[in-house]
């Protein structure tokens, strides 16, 4: 093993608009980075970046794959995920009018997920049972909680070398959130997963992140090196826990 | 059995006769398709007895002067025209009613409609398919629409529709070539 | 007063044609119903299906769907040929909707006036052992030129399901329309999986081709005809549910045996439309639809 991910001074925008001035995160093998910023910040654009889906007009980010530097600009998403990138998008994004096993089978597309595909099905059922007995249901008539988790599932059949997830949190009831969130701590407890969460719950972040960004307007204004460097931090305190 | 149909539907009828065991009398009428070799050399041997129109054939009775000259000039070019390669059907009485026209048009020294008309509703004309009057009202004075009778076809081969007796022709008395074969089935069998 | 005969052969006739009407739709469910393109050309490509069969039938006396076999690979070509000149030109630029509806018009008249120039107006047919010939279960008969369609049409249909079923780019295929950059987030890339889909879309058009040509003759135009029909099925199955592709078909085609049987074939034209009307006014989004 032993995978990074490294974000150095990448600049991006849509059309004339700059989002990101120069952000550099990295994330470490079997870590879970949080990525903190309230909305319109641009988590979701840096996430993008990565994936290839929005191209950096400058900077670099790039993958270490024991010890070797592969180049993530540039290439397209699919590219970047079938090096072992893989997303839980923003909203989800789940194809509505197919059935959960059919969502879960697309999450295995990559082809160094399919040797796989057996184990990491049972797995996803054990890790979250509601999704089999829901196999045949379609996916677009499911809670969102349900729907949450199906997305992590179907991130988890590909296998990922490192997994993303963008704003879990969204459109969940609290309930849901803290449940949600607690799936994805038990995933890393027991799989030592390498995570980056784009989250602006700081309370349900912080259960489970090593370590954490925050940003703010498009620049990392903070670094915490532990949850709890975070916590006592002034722009935390600030704006996210109301003190 | 009378039937009058367009190509897809002549082909579908003579197709569905075999199929379920059909046994009129008679069979056949108007059915457009069963003149071009297109039709003939994919239904074959599933002709034999019906008795159906036609304009020309290759029958002695019809072996007008310069009609084999025309065939061999228009089976030459057929194929690389895409047209059908025998040609038996519209292309004699098209090119005869332009020997009309020409005959015509030579014997009046005009080129006025009204007396090159005049002239063609009267006169009698010499071409590859005979010789052909006009009436008063335009149309033929005697019909010269065929009853043929598909006899003898044993395979779906093109060169036996250009030799006589495998469309014989029954009606008109003038022209007749054969017997008719009574009932259908009979020469269904044959 | 209605013959019992008569009716049963007229239900019978109208499932063997609707059989051959899901083959003939089955590529338009995929490439309308999974890809939103709306492929009115696809008649046409079955129409130049039979005419590969026929030159194949006439000049080796090749069984028509053995012939129909041997072409899908072309087909599939053609295939993504054509939905990567559309991409570039239309889909990429999102100006699909009405100049992609006008490419693809462009498409069936230059492939029917081709066909025409090539080969002429002549009504074409292909010869085999089978046409012809018919089995009787007592006051029922039953043509083999419709019952092999018939049965080549399950087998086709059998085939289509369990490949979009079972297989990655068979599911990719279903995703793709639905949330393309998600199916990027896969590892998918749509565009391939869009080429393979119109590839197998077209490539059904070479059996559907051989098997109206085994029906009855066939000749160029004759592809406009069955514009209306097969998109009529298309969206009375449900818009890509293959399954409701083929039950659809069998509906429209039952329908229009009872149709013609009884009021007179003018009359069965009208009822691939009749019965999409009435469907959706009961179920908009098609018999299987979601
Ligand atoms: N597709 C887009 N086109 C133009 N502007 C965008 C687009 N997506 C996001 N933005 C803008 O970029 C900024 C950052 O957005 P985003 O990265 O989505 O933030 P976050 O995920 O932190 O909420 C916002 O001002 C937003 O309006
Ligand atoms: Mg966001």
């Amino acid at each position: 093993m032993g995978n990074r991910l490294v974000v150095r001074d990448v600049q991006a925008g849509y059309g004339a608009v700059r989002v990101l001035h120069g952000v550099s995160i990295e994330v470490n093998d079997a870590e879970t980075v949080v990525l903190l910023g309230t909305n319109g910040n641009g988590k979701s654009t840096l996430i993008k970046c990565v994936l290839g889906i929005v191209r950096p007009d400058a900077g670099e980010i790039f993958l270490e794959v024991d010890g070797q530097r592969i180049d993530l600009v540039g290439k397209p998403p699919e590219e970047i995920v079938n090096l072992g990138v893989t997303l839980v998008p923003e909203g989800r994004r789940l194809f509505p009018k197919l059935t959960v096993e059919e969502n879960l089978l697309l999450g295995a597309y990559r082809p160094g997920a399919r040797r796989h595909i057996d184990r990491n099905l049972a797995f996803c059922f054990e890790t979250f049972p509601i999704l089999r007995s829901r196999r045949k249901q379609r996916a677009g008539s499911m809670s969102g909680g349900e729907q949450q988790m199906l997305a992590i599932g179907r991130a988890l059949m590909a296998a990922p070398a490192i997994l993303l997830v963008d704003e879990p949190s969204v459109g969940l009831a609290p309930v849901l959130v803290s449940r949600v969130i607690g799936k994805i701590k038990e995933l890393k407890d027991r799989y030592q997963l390498t995570v980056l969460m784009a989250e602006q719950n700081f309370n349900q972040a912080t259960k489970i992140a090593d370590r954490g960004y925050i940003i703010v307007h498009g620049r990392i204004e903070f670094e915490g090196h532990s949850t709890r460097e975070l916590s006592e931090n002034e722009l935390v305190k600030k704006y996210y826990l109301g003190v | 059995m009378a039937v009058y149909s367009y190509p897809p539907d002549t082909a579908g009828m003579v197709l569905a006769a075999h199929e379920v065991g059909l046994r009129p009398k008679m069979f056949g009428g108007g059915m457009v398709g069963l003149q071009f070799a297109s039709l003939l050399t994919k239904l074959g041997p599933k002709l034999n007895g019906i008795v159906n129109y036609d304009f020309w054939v290759p029958e002695p009775t019809l072996r007008f002067p310069g009609i084999e000259d025309f065939l061999q000039r228009y089976q030459a070019k057929a194929s690389s025209a895409g047209v059908d390669p025998l040609g038996h059907y519209l292309p004699p009485w098209a090119y005869a009613y332009l020997q009309v026209l020409g005959q015509a048009i030579e014997a009046t020294k005009s080129l006025d409609q009204q007396i090159v008309a005049d002239y063609i509703r009267k006169a009698e004309f010499d071409t590859i398919v005979g010789k052909v009057r006009f009436g008063s009202n335009g149309e033929w004075l005697q019909s010269r629409v065929l009853q043929v009778q598909f006899q003898g076809i044993e395979t779906t081969d093109i060169e036996q529709f250009k030799q006589p007796g495998k469309r014989v022709v029954l009606y008109p008395e003038k022209f007749k070539s054969g017997t008719l074969i009574y009932p259908y089935s009979k020469a269904k069998i044959q | 007063m209605v013959s019992l005969d008569l009716l049963a052969n007229a239900v019978v006739a109208g499932i063997l044609l609707g059989g051959f009407y899901a083959a003939v739709s089955l590529g338009v469910s995929i490439a309308f119903g999974l890809l939103d393109v709306v492929n009115i050309a696809h008649p046409v490509f079955v129409i130049l299906g039979s005419y590969a069969v026929y030159v194949t039938n006439t000049a080796f006396g090749l069984d028509p769907i053995v012939a129909g076999i041997v072409f899908t690979p072309v087909f599939y070509g053609i295939g993504v040929v054509v939905y990567r000149i559309y991409y570039v030109s239309f889909e990429k630029k999102g100006q699909e909707s009405l100049r992609g509806l006008v490419f693809f018009f462009g498409v069936l008249f230059i492939v029917e006036v081709g066909l025409t120039l090539k080969y002429g107006v002549d009504y074409r047919l292909v010869e085999a052992q089978y046409i012809g010939e018919s089995l009787r279960f007592g006051p029922v008969g039953i043509a083999l030129r419709l019952l092999v369609p018939c049965v080549v049409a399950v087998l086709l249909t059998l085939v289509l399901y369990l490949y979009l079923a079972k297989t990655f780019v068979g599911r990719a295929i279903k995703a793709v329309s639905q949330d393309s950059l998600a199916l990027r987030l896969m590892g998918a890339d749509p565009v391939k999986v869009k080429d393979v889909a119109f590839g197998i879309a077209i490539a059904t058009a070479s059996l559907a081709g051989a098997l109206l040509i085994m029906i009855g003759p066939v000749e160029p135009s004759m592809n406009r005809e069955y514009i209306g029909r097969v998109f009529a099925v298309a969206v009375l199955g449900g818009m890509g549910s293959i399954g409701g592709t083929f039950l659809a078909a069998v509906i429209i085609g039952v329908a229009e045996s009872l149709t013609s049987t009884f009021f007179g074939p003018s009359w069965a034209v009208a009822v691939s439309f009749g019965v999409l009307l009435l469907a959706l006014a009961v179920r908009p989004a098609g018999l299987f639809g979601s």
